[in-house]
């Protein structure tokens, strides 16, 4: 009897603490609900209308997502906006690796360096995105000055449409490398030195310690890192918006140019909500199974444990 | 005891936290500025800091001390100035008056933003002194929403003295004519960009088009409505356009991206379809280039057709949805009455829309040749999808003039994406 009464107590307790937990959670609920939820389903609902914010929505069914997915020219901003993202993390993570393992030594002014290179985080992509305008200006700009100086044809880095996405892929590893390469620099920081050892003990050169050591070690945070940096890729805009509205001949055009130029150009927020919803299961699709790997991981982890 | 006030502390402290955090998002949810009818809303756009403390210092104080109103100036840039009348317009927190870029009309009178004015403005003594293609700019259907307060006229814009230098004394009145004048600057110079066509990182080749276009006699869209881009005005005027990037004349690569010296001011090109915009750069960036831009005649297609100069007028209309109609007109005219628009279109580097303002002492030779072309310019057509139009026109233009789409090619596929605007 006393053991059933000490039991309901327990029972009794765990469920106040439930309610508990859920009463203090729900601050925190109510306000992403309030700034995710529902737009999310909002916008959903909007990209099966025409709606131009100032007169009333009209239901068109499926039409925004007909349109766009037959026009070309969405088209080609898909595929402007996945060369953006896995040319940025594909150089990005090789550069920020090698940069990291580079600090991982004992350097005279590492710190130092350090800080410079992740300096341009800090700064707004708005004031990076005008700085290397202006550096890769042809009339004024001191790039095109300095090859014409050696006598070599200037180049014309954001009107041409073989050079545009990739001056602006260098603008954004320039402005984010940095971030990337101090998380990078925890990983490799936590490779446990004695695996290394034991493998330089083992005859292991220094490409086999970084093939077949370092990057297994790092393969969690290589995965995040590459991850993030993608579905931050997927939505790029600032750059593109400063430096070439999306020229030329729409060769630096983005996903999320396209749903600014129907919104806020069209006035077109029907549309515009449909690129947003099209670009937000493309992010789930590439986010859903991360997250799935990762809790089967943790699970594997607490069952081995 | 101790249980039990133990949970009376949870709940206060959850009530308290929830309490907290209802407390921004409910303050956040009431207008921290209620709109009243003693106080008014002013939305300049691209204004100069001299302007603003013109406006702040002088023109709003003499406004409140005749009217009792007060104005709450804003100010915008040009480039997310349609975006924010828009949004304010949908979440009814649109200044009362506010600026209106040259294709705004029809795209904001279609959808009830601005306030009818047609009575108002036949009942003001100073409409008749504004130019027709100004007081054009701001109808729609019939309606007038927008009055006009500063303008430029695009004509053929020069710099003389490097036109002299390679022999050319008259000023081109002809397509042939400037195309002629390029080569000459071409072979005898050795320039190689004698043409700079406004290419930016926006819209201006569309622009140019336009203008070449308009020249050409065309038509936007036929008495049916479908797209008349695809005609024998869009074949010569495209035509002429991809040419002179064809022969050299002109390139794609250069681009002006709105800072520094333009084309003309650099003496990287020497000839161009502008207005006076083009001199003032060449004042704030090279002073002792400003005189040696000129503008030319406006520029017809061919010998004996009509030479047709475009204006680009920025206007100022009142918010449909204002707690204040009246107070707001009286801003409106206070603003375009002609002292104040004289020191708004000085203060602003623009031309002013009224025809008793083209002797101000201000106006640089320049400026007036400009102006005399006022009162005989036309404006781009009043249609609700000017706005995308631009845009869309642009992308097209872009393969064109890098000759990997053919002319006629182009200009179907402009009409047909026109057209697709109205669907």
């Amino acid at each position: 009897m006393r053991k059933a009464s000490g039991r309901s107590a327990s029972l009794d307790l765990e469920a106040g603490q439930r309610r508990a937990a859920r009463l203090l959670a729900a601050p925190a609920l109510a306000v992403l609900a309030l700034t995710v939820v529902i737009p999310l389903l909002f916008a959903i609902v909007l990209s099966f209308t025409r709606y131009d914010m100032i007169t009333r929505p009209r239901w068109v069914g499926l039409d925004n997502y007909r349109t766009l997915l037959t026009d070309p020219v969405f088209g080609t901003s898909v595929l402007s906006t996945l060369y953006f993202a896995v040319g940025q993390v594909l150089i990005g993570i090789v550069a920020a690796f090698f940069t990291a393992m580079l600090f991982n030594r004992r350097l005279a002014g590492g710190a130092a360096m350090r800080t410079v290179i992740y300096l341009p985080q800090a700064m707004s992509y708005v004031t990076v995105a005008l700085l290397w305008s202006f550096l890769y200006d042809p009339a004024n700009g001191p790039l095109d000055a300095i090859l014409r100086a050696l006598g070599l044809s200037p180049l014309n880095f954001l009107t041409s449409t073989h050079l545009a996405m990739p001056a602006i892929i260098a603008m954004s590893l320039w402005r984010n490398m940095g971030y990337f390469m101090i998380i990078i620099l925890a990983g490799l920081k936590a490779v446990p030195g004695d695996l290394i050892e034991a493998a330089q003990l083992d005859g292991a050169g220094w490409w086999r310690r970084l093939a077949h050591v370092i990057v297994p070690q790092m393969s969690s945070t290589l995965f995040f890192v590459a991850v993030t940096w993608f579905l931050g890729g997927l939505q790029m805009f600032t750059q593109s918006y400063v430096m070439t509205q999306g020229g030329p001949v729409n060769s630096t055009r983005t996903i999320v140019y396209s749903l600014y130029d129907a919104a806020f150009t069209s006035l077109d927020f029907g549309r515009a909500c449909a690129v947003a919803v099209l670009l937000f299961l493309a992010v789930a699709v590439v986010a859903v199974p991360v997250r799935i790997k990762q809790q089967l991981n943790a699970r594997r982890l607490r069952h081995a444990h | 005891m101790s249980a039990a006030s133990g949970t009376t502390s949870r709940r206060t402290l959850i009530h308290t936290a929830a309490a907290a955090a209802a407390w921004p998002l409910a303050s956040g949810c009431t207008s921290p500025d209620p709109p009243s009818r003693s106080k008014l809303r002013l939305m300049i756009l691209g204004a100069t800091p001299q302007l603003m403390t013109h406006l702040n210092a002088a023109v709003l104080p003499a406004f409140h001390a005749a009217t009792g109103l007060r104005v709450e100036l804003q100010n915008s840039d040009w480039g997310s100035a349609f975006q924010k009348v828009t949004t304010g317009a949908a979440s009814n927190s649109l200044a009362d008056v506010f600026m209106v870029g040259g294709i705004w009309t029809a795209a904001l009178a279609a959808k009830h933003v601005m306030l009818d004015l047609t009575e108002r403005l036949r009942r003001w003594p100073d409409t008749s002194r504004f130019h027709p293609a100004g007081l054009s700019d701001g109808a729609y259907r019939g309606r007038n929403y927008a009055l006009p307060v500063t303008m430029d006229v695009r004509t053929g814009v020069y710099r003389q003295d490097l036109l002299r230098a390679a022999g050319i004394t008259a000023l081109p009145t002809t397509w042939a004519q400037f195309r002629a004048a390029a080569q000459r600057l071409k072979a005898r110079r050795g320039m190689t960009t004698p043409i700079f066509w406004n290419v930016d990182k926006s819209i201006g080749l569309q622009q140019t088009f336009a203008q070449l276009f308009l020249q050409a006699g065309g038509r936007y869209w036929d008495s049916g409505g479908k797209a008349a881009f695809d005609s024998e005005a869009g074949h010569q005027a495209l035509g002429f356009l991809v040419a002179t990037f064809h022969d050299g004349l002109a390139d794609v690569n250069q681009v002006y991206t709105g800072n520094g010296p333009a084309p003309l001011t650099s003496g990287a090109s020497a000839m161009t379809l502008n207005g006076w915009a083009a001199q003032q750069n060449a004042q704030s960036n090279a002073p002792h280039v400003a005189a040696h831009i000129v503008a030319g005649p406006a520029l017809a297609p061919h010998p004996g057709a009509r030479p047709t100069p475009i204006a680009w007028i920025d206007k100022l209309a009142i918010a449909h949805n204002t707690k204040n109609p009246d107070g707001a007109w009286q801003l409106l005219t206070h603003l375009a009455g002609a002292r104040q628009l004289d020191a708004l279109a000085r203060l602003s580097g623009s031309l002013p829309a009224r025809s008793d303002l083209e002797a101000a002492p201000w106006l640089t030779p320049m400026a007036r040749q400009v102006l005399a072309n006022a009162d005989h310019a036309v404006s781009q057509p009043v249609n609700p999808v000017m706005m995308q139009l631009g845009p869309v026109v642009q992308a097209l233009l872009e393969p064109a003039v890098r000759g990997s789409v053919s002319v006629a090619d182009t200009l179907k596929a402009i009409d047909t994406k026109v057209d697709a605007l109205y669907a």
